[in-house]
């Protein structure tokens, strides 16, 4: 397992209970881990984990100058992903009527996704804004559109199709590390979360 | 036909069981004419209770008995909530036995001690039941309800269940039920079941409760978690929303990148295979046979040079002769071109004796044809048909007796 776990987090992935669960299990234990930090360390890398312990991932154990374009290229695929990750799972928690963050684990029926966003004209035009932001094309049916969209997350990392019949597809733990980033962007940026109740209100008005 | 009444009880559920299927599955089944006697059996049986009128429910018990066995979750369900007073049986019984067996009535005795084993049993069956259960509303995070304010309910909810079998186990090992066995007279057959059953699988329990309540004091630590998340994801997806240049600022741009920012830049891996290896190479071998065949294209480089014989006969050459008529208009042109005046087609074949095989008419069709073709050759000359009277004006004939051609400067 050692060897898969190395592979798989050194070519990027972040390994979670979802997307590698075995390669999870066996960085769960204590002494399979250190073996991996001690294997990263050699490479001028160490093993990180998400906020709440979701996913593992790999980091740079220092920061010299090509470490430094390292992150700059990785943090600028992240930026240039952002609007339309943030925007998916936000249009996902209003469409489903959830009030809690989609957390590791949690699953999202497209059926059900597709038929609660066809009932409400404001989630439809949401729907193609995100598709215009993933430049994916489609054939103009709100079902295309939101197949392509999750393709492209699963592409990202953030999803998994957990059953292909049913197309029901489950969060990862990347999604821990988006969180991250989103609350050091607002914080940084100085983004008030009463921002949302205010716009809210302006709108109705 | 068996005389056992747990034979008998279990044949009826068996016989009616596609009756307490459906009452188990839908919560209660309807008395129909098909299904009256079936249900009036398992009434007698105390296997269905009355629930209104002609709508029967399963007995709790059966139920309970299904929902373990198939361990479907119930919401707030009283896990362990017999643990206490199943416990609490014991140190009468055992008191009980220890009468019975000094006052020598040792039929009672037996009685007490094999109700104290039930007792026993029972009390670990449903320690070991409430923890299974806990176990795997920890493991599936409550999946049974879906908004976060009612898992947090449930999650506590559970958390003091969790305790209060703690509770009960703790009072079972400080009661020193084990040692007192031994020194009393008549108990010392109850304490094998207690040791075997209980008082060893006591520090399992309580471990593995301890495993459960922090997987689930974890979870409601998360789950607090979780909504101010979900807050600020919105507010900033909001925030990205009203401003759509913005663009999130460089690694550089932070003075001090967190620790996220250092995701390390995935490398590219790619292993070759070691040919000199003997340890792979038939796997190679097998490999290598389960390709397919590459095409192999063979480039032929033309060839400069001179033309060798190669022995085979020589080409045949077959020149390709003029036709009269076109020999005769060649000529025809050329005495045009060199002539000052105009040249009458049939007075030059007249003169011209090689061509008197040629008919008169077929050559001035020939002449007519050139002359009709407009040819580029046909520039430099100048054609005019000599035509004779048609016997009738109005005939349309147009009959041609001669073409007269000449040079145009």
């Amino acid at each position: 397992m050692f060897e898969q776990t190395v592979t798989l987090l050194l070519s990027g992935q972040f390994v979670c209970a979802v997307s590698y669960p075995d390669a999870f299990r066996f960085l769960n234990a204590e002494e399979n881990r250190k073996e991996v930090e001690a294997f990263l360390g050699r490479l001028g890398r160490s093993l990180a984990c998400t906020r709440h312990g979701s996913a593992w991932y790999v980091s740079f154990a220092r920061l010299d100058p090509d470490e430094r374009k390292g992150i700059r290229e990785e943090f600028a695929e992240i930026k240039h992903s952002l609007r339309l990750v943030v925007g998916f799972f936000v249009h996902v928690m209003q469409a489903m009527r959830r009030e809690e963050f989609l957390s590791p684990g949690s699953v999202i029926e497209t059926n059900r996704l597709i038929a609660a966003i066809d009932e409400n004209p404001s989630l439809r035009n949401e729907l193609q804004t995100l598709t215009n932001l993933g430049k994916a094309s489609s054939d103009g049916t709100l079902r295309s559109a939101l197949d392509r969209l999750l393709k492209k997350l699963r592409e990202e990392g953030y999803l998994v199709l957990a059953n292909p019949e049913r197309e029901i597809y489950e969060v990862t733990g990347k999604v821990e590390y988006l969180q991250e980033v989103v609350d050091f962007l607002m914080v940084h940026e100085s983004v008030q979360e009463e921002v949302e109740e205010k716009q809210e209100t302006g709108n109705l008005l | 036909m068996s005389h056992d009444l747990v034979i008998k009880y279990v044949e009826v559920l068996h016989r009616q069981r596609a009756v307490l299927a459906e009452a188990y599955h839908r919560g209660s089944v309807d008395k129909t004419d098909d299904n009256a006697r079936a249900i009036y059996e398992l009434q007698q049986h105390r296997a269905l209770v009355p629930f209104t009128q002609d709508t029967y429910r399963l007995a709790s018990s059966l139920a309970r008995h299904l929902d373990e066995v198939l361990q479907k979750e119930r919401m707030y369900a009283a896990v362990g909530a017999n643990i206490g007073e199943l416990a609490g049986r014991l140190p009468y019984l055992i008191d009980e036995t220890e009468k019975a067996h000094l006052e020598g009535r040792q039929e009672d005795a037996d009685a007490y001690a094999d109700n104290f084993n039930a007792a026993v049993f029972d009390l670990a069956d449903s320690i070991t039941g409430a923890l299974q259960y806990l176990r795997m509303l920890a493991d599936n995070s409550f999946a049974n309800v879906s908004t976060l304010a009612e898992k947090k309910r449930q999650n506590e909810y559970y958390i003091g269940r969790a305790e209060r079998i703690s509770d009960a186990l703790r009072e079972l090992q400080m009661a020193g039920m084990g040692e007192s066995l031994e020194e009393r007279p008549g108990c010392e057959g109850l304490a094998i079941a207690f040791r075997s059953q209980l008082a060893d699988r006591l520090p399992q329990w309580r471990a593995s409760l301890l495993d459960i309540t922090d997987i689930l004091k974890s979870y409601l630590y998360r789950l607090r978690q979780v909504e101010p998340a979900a807050r600020r994801l919105r507010a900033f997806a909001l925030f990205l929303k009203r401003n759509p240049d913005y663009v999130a600022p460089d690694v550089d741009e932070i003075a001090e990148p967190p620790a996220w920012a250092l995701r390390a830049r995935p490398l590219r891996l790619k292993a070759r295979p070691d040919l000199s290896d003997s340890a792979t190479s038939d796997a190679l071998a097998d490999l290598a046979r389960a390709l397919p065949l590459a095409r192999v294209l063979v480039r032929r480089e033309p060839k400069l040079g001179m033309l060798t014989d190669d022995g085979a006969a020589p080409p045949i050459i077959i020149p390709i002769a003029p036709k009269p008529y076109q020999v005769a208009l060649d000529r025809f042109l050329g005495a045009v071109a060199t002539a000052n005046a105009p040249i009458s087609a049939i007075a030059w074949k007249a003169a011209e004796q090689e061509f008197d095989a040629l008919p008169g008419d077929i050559w001035l069709h020939c002449v007519l044809y050139e002359y009709a073709m407009d040819r580029r050759r046909l520039a430099r000359f100048s054609f005019e048909r000599v035509e004779a009277t048609p016997d009738h004006a109005l005939s349309g004939n147009i009959v041609v007796r001669d073409v007269l051609a000449r040079r145009v400067e």
